[in-house]
């Protein structure tokens, strides 16, 4: 195979990892030392992290779901992260056995784990890619023939934006997947906010990320709207992770301690 | 207690510490967690065996995190009895202790998985990357090894490590071969001091690369010419680490370059040197000499080679050149000299070492007596040339090469004036008094109209009677810086180039006017072979005598026998004869001089013979003509006559000359014994009887002396 121009001459474990972090967070152990020791450090000052992600990928989870309702079959998660436990092909597949899903990350170990993870699953692959490189992601993804363009395809970028500066123009790069997209797509964001947090508790999160592979940029309900361009919002429109279609039972009085926001858009 | 509470409990935990997205929804979860607790409490269950179960299915829900256990502790703990049931509570400390283990042996199990998996993955994304850069690397050297120029790395010792399939072509050497060696074996001998300078600062780390053009030693022994481009590659530290080499093979470009210039400056016909190469060596040898360093120039001009040319064609002509050029490559081997041909037949010798141990006209010597040996020419008979040479030797220090050019021109016309065949060295003093070749050449034109010309008239007397039978104009050039010059200083150079033709038309209309005025019989003019050849020629003549209203039988032509010798071509003989035809008389010069052939007598209608002045040399030394030599002059006259022709002798100057052409029956006397060259106003207006003076007149002491030869007439020699 061709190596994606992107990879390094060298696989740095001694860097930690967002996607390892993030494993960790949830109580995997897919990660490694430095992971770990960058993850209790978050952790120590901002203790609800680990149920911030906890609502994200139930959020994930209600969103997915809510797709393949919709009747769409083809998703496509970037920034996918370490296959924790259970994963978006899971919950997919479980509902429609015919959904295909196709992961992509940055981080070589990540994609290496997902690929041994979805061995012998014919319907999900992952592959390496950059979500700011779209030609070449999306060249990949076609040279990979599990998604068909001309049929609706979900892209999904959850707790991704938040690492995209605006210097690398992320609405830019969204019209891409956008325009690669057939009529009837979905797009299903989750992004960190400091709108409900005390200024000095972001800024110290983005310092901590800042030895990170990847850096935090925090964005307002506003900012997050403007990524649906050429999209129609789902009800309820962009709201905080906890509150976006709530199962029926669950309680939402809490909300504001999990400061995301989500949304889900179809394609006009 | 109710199940339903115990339910929400866990609910409320596995919420807080659980994956949302691990497979089951949390409240069907929590339910089963109830019942399996509720039933695990009952007073015979196995309190422990249940406990472990919990502790499983939390693990497996992901309930992985630190607090996650102590979380479930807390559950299990509100569900303490009353107090006093001590079997309840034990069945609850078993369940708790159960749970503990359970939980902690599924983490541990998920824990060992999770790490073995996640380094799998790691050891995975390393293979790969380690392949991508592998494949990288292959791709890399496929690039090196096909690249069309030659590659070679070497260490900072200078040692070759790796080179690549071009240069081991281009040098001849195998990979193996060229490991083993180190780059200082790459040394060819032309290589300049600055090439291992400048390697010696690369290694060093002076500096980061040099590009230069250098040639190499192939294996088989040939040269290759390369374009050489070497870059410092350095550690992380900044230390030199490795040196890499690109050499581009210019072999062919550098031949073509080399052939081209060797055509630039060789002379196509004989492979010598040209003027641009010897100016160029001229050049350097006193561009920046040393305070002892001398240089010499040898101007070597063929004599007689126009003869050779003109009568036997240009085929032989240029053989004779080249045979000539080898003769004098060869005899001035020894000495180092640089051999040239300059143009036509006029090659130069430049000495600029060893002037210590050698003297530049000794050289000359040897090269004159080089081409004393008569040349092999292809398909001919032997032929002989004979050469003068100009010598000029001086410091290189200060000299120009114009200037030493010039010396050297100088001292060739000085040569070829003393009579060819000889070597003459420059002397500074004569240079000053004289113009050089260049210089006249540079002058000729617009002589005429500058009115820088005048003529001189020398009568001719007859013998019997002492009348005037003629005069005889002579050129003169009224130079603005050098005073009067003489005929024999240009021209010849005047007959090089076409400065000849508008010299004779003036001629022609000046003696032809003089004439008209003056109470001469007639009047004797020079004609040069190249007027023979103008197709204006017979209307000038025409022209100067309607202008001049003149009888053309009082104009005389002379024609050199030399020329008439040559005279193969029929136009030029055709003019003549109409000439003779229109009245004009033919007089023929200088008799006796080059070849004379009899048989040129009969070719053309001549009045009159003119002997040339040579025969009364050796009795201008005060010796009498050997019996034999007055033999054969008496003959000469006789056969003259006997075809009707006039005889004149030239050069008389003393009475015992007089008395000698008398003798052999002369009939004519031209020379300073009667009178001499003068100025048309000076001239008798008169014709008039001239009385043969018996004694010398005053002039002619003065300027009778032997060495002082009389005013050559204007000549025209092959």
């Amino acid at each position: 195979m061709t190596n994606p121009q992107w990879v390094g001459d060298d696989i740095d474990l001694t860097r930690p990892s967002v996607s390892r972090m993030y494993d960790y967070y949830l109580g995997g152990f897919h990660n490694f030392g430095p992971d770990r020791e960058m993850a209790e450090k978050a952790i120590a000052g901002w203790p609800e992290l680990p149920q911030i992600m906890r609502a994200n990928r139930a959020f994930l989870r209600r969103g997915v779901t809510y797709l393949i309702d919709q009747g769409v079959r083809q998703f496509l998660d970037i920034g996918s992260g370490i296959p924790t436990v259970g994963n978006v092909h899971e919950v997919a597949q479980e509902l429609a056995s015919d959904a295909r899903i196709v992961y992509v990350d940055t981080d070589p170990v990540a994609v290496a784990h997902s690929k041994q993870l979805l061995e012998g699953n014919t319907g999900a692959a992952a592959l390496a890619g950059d979500f700011t490189r779209p030609a070449d992601l999306l060249q990949e993804v076609q040279e990979l023939g599990l998604l068909d363009p001309q049929q609706p395809t979900a892209v999904l970028l959850n707790a991704l934006l938040h690492f995209v500066p605006d210097e690398a123009g992320p609405t830019e790069l969204i019209a891409h997947y956008r325009d690669w997209s057939a009529p009837g797509s979905y797009l299903m964001i989750s992004h960190a906010t400091h709108e409900l947090h005390p200024t000095e508790q972001t800024e110290g999160f983005k310092q901590l990320y800042r030895n990170a592979t990847s850096q935090m940029r925090f964005r307002g309900r506003d900012e997050v709207a403007t990524f649906f361009e050429g999209y129609d919002l789902v009800e309820p429109g962009i709201e905080l992770l906890t509150r976006w279609r709530p199962d029926e039972d669950a309680s939402t009085q809490d909300a504001e301690r999990f400061p995301g926001w989500a949304g889900v858009g179809r394609k006009l | 207690m109710s199940q339903k509470r115990l339910s929400a409990d866990w609910e409320q935990a596995l919420r807080e510490s659980g994956d949302p997205l691990a497979g089951q929804d949390f409240a069907h979860l929590a339910e089963r967690l109830a019942m399996v607790t509720l039933a695990g409490l009952t007073p015979t269950a196995d309190a422990e065996k249940s406990g472990r179960r919990l502790g499983r299915m939390l693990a497996d829900a992901h309930f992985t995190a630190p607090r996650a256990i102590g979380q479930a502790v807390m559950v299990l703990a509100r569900y303490a009895p009353d107090v006093g049931d001590l079997h309840r509570e034990r069945q609850l400390l078993l369940m708790q202790g159960g749970l503990a283990a359970g939980h902690a042996s599924a983490v541990q199990q998920r824990l060992l998985t999770q790490q073995e998996a996640i380094h799998q993955a790691a050891s995975a994304a390393r293979d790969e990357v380690a392949q991508a850069l592998s494949e990288s690397e292959a791709r890399w050297r496929r690039l090196v090894d096909q690249a069309p120029v030659g590659i070679a790395i070497g260490d900072i010792e200078g040692n070759i490590l790796e080179a690549n399939a071009s240069l081991q072509r281009m040098l001849g050497f195998s990979l193996d071969d060229m490991r083993g060696m180190r780059i200082e074996q790459f040394t060819h001998p032309e290589d300049g001091e600055d090439v291992w300078e400048t390697y010696a600062d690369l290694v060093a780390g002076r500096s980061d690369e040099y590009r230069m053009e250098k040639q190499y030693v192939r294996k088989d022994g040939e040269v290759a010419w390369t374009n050489l481009s070497v870059s410092l590659i350095r550690d992380p530290d900044g230390e030199p680490a490795f040196q890499v080499a690109v050499v581009e093979d210019i072999t062919e470009r550098h031949t073509l370059q080399e052939q081209l210039s060797h055509e630039a400056t060789h002379d196509p016909l004989t492979g010598l040197p040209n003027r641009v190469l010897f100016l160029r060596r001229l050049d350097r040898a006193v561009a920046d000499p040393g305070p002892d360093d001398r240089v010499a120039v040898l101007f070597i001009d063929l004599d007689g080679f126009k003869f050779v040319n003109d009568s036997r064609g240009h085929i032989v002509g240029d053989r004779v050149l080249i045979a000539v050029a080898e003769r004098l490559a060869e005899a001035a081997r020894a000495s180092g000299a640089l051999v040239a041909r300059l143009a036509g037949d006029e090659f130069v010798a430049l000495l600029s070492s060893r002037l210590d141990e050698q003297r530049p006209m000794t050289v000359a010597e040897e090269l004159l007596a080089a081409l004393k040996q008569p040349l092999n020419v292809t398909g001919q008979l032997p032929v002989q040339v004979g050469a003068s040479i100009g010598v000029v030797e001086l410091a290189a220090a200060g000299a120009n090469s114009a200037e030493i050019m010039q010396a050297a021109d100088l001292a060739l016309h000085a040569a070829k004036e003393a009579g060819k065949g000889r070597v003459v060295e420059h002397d500074p003093q004569r240079r000053a008094g004289q113009l050089t070749k260049f210089q006249v050449a540079m002058q000729l034109p617009g002589l005429v109209e500058r009115g820088e010309l005048a003529l001189v008239y020398q009568p001719l007397v007859r013998l019997d009677t002492g009348a005037v039978h003629s005069v005889e104009a002579l050129l003169r050039w009224n130079h603005p810086h050098m005073g009067p010059l003489s005929p024999d200083m240009f021209i010849r150079i005047a007959e090089e180039n076409a400065a000849i033709l508008p010299i004779g038309r003036w001629v022609l209309d000046r003696a032809c006017a003089d004439m008209a005025v003056s109470a001469w019989p007639a009047v004797n003019i020079n004609v040069s072979v190249r007027q023979l050849y103008s197709p204006r020629f017979l209307n000038d003549i025409k022209c100067a005598l309607d202008l001049a209203q003149i009888e053309p039988s009082m104009l005389r032509v002379e024609i050199t026998e030399s020329v008439v010798m040559n005279l193969d071509d029929p136009e030029p003989v055709a003019v003549l004869d109409t000439l003779v035809n229109m009245g004009v008389r033919l007089v023929m010069d200088d008799f006796g001089t080059g070849y004379s052939n009899l048989a040129a007598l009969r070719r053309l209608p001549w009045h009159e013979l003119k002997l040339a002045g040579a025969f009364l040399e050796s009795s201008r030394a005060g010796q009498a003509w050997s019996p034999t030599d007055q033999r054969i002059l008496q003959t000469l006259v006789e056969l003259a006559h006997s075809i009707d022709l006039l005889v004149t002798a030239e050069g008389v100057e003393t009475a015992e000359q007089d008395r000698q052409v008398r003798e052999i029956g002369c009939d004519v006397g031209q020379g300073w014994f009667y009178a001499r060259p003068a100025p048309v106003s000076h001239q008798p207006a008169a014709r008039r009887i001239l009385t043969p003076k018996p004694t010398p007149p005053q002039a002619r002491r003065n300027g009778g002396a032997p060495n002082t030869a009389p005013m050559p007439t204007i000549q025209v020699r092959r």
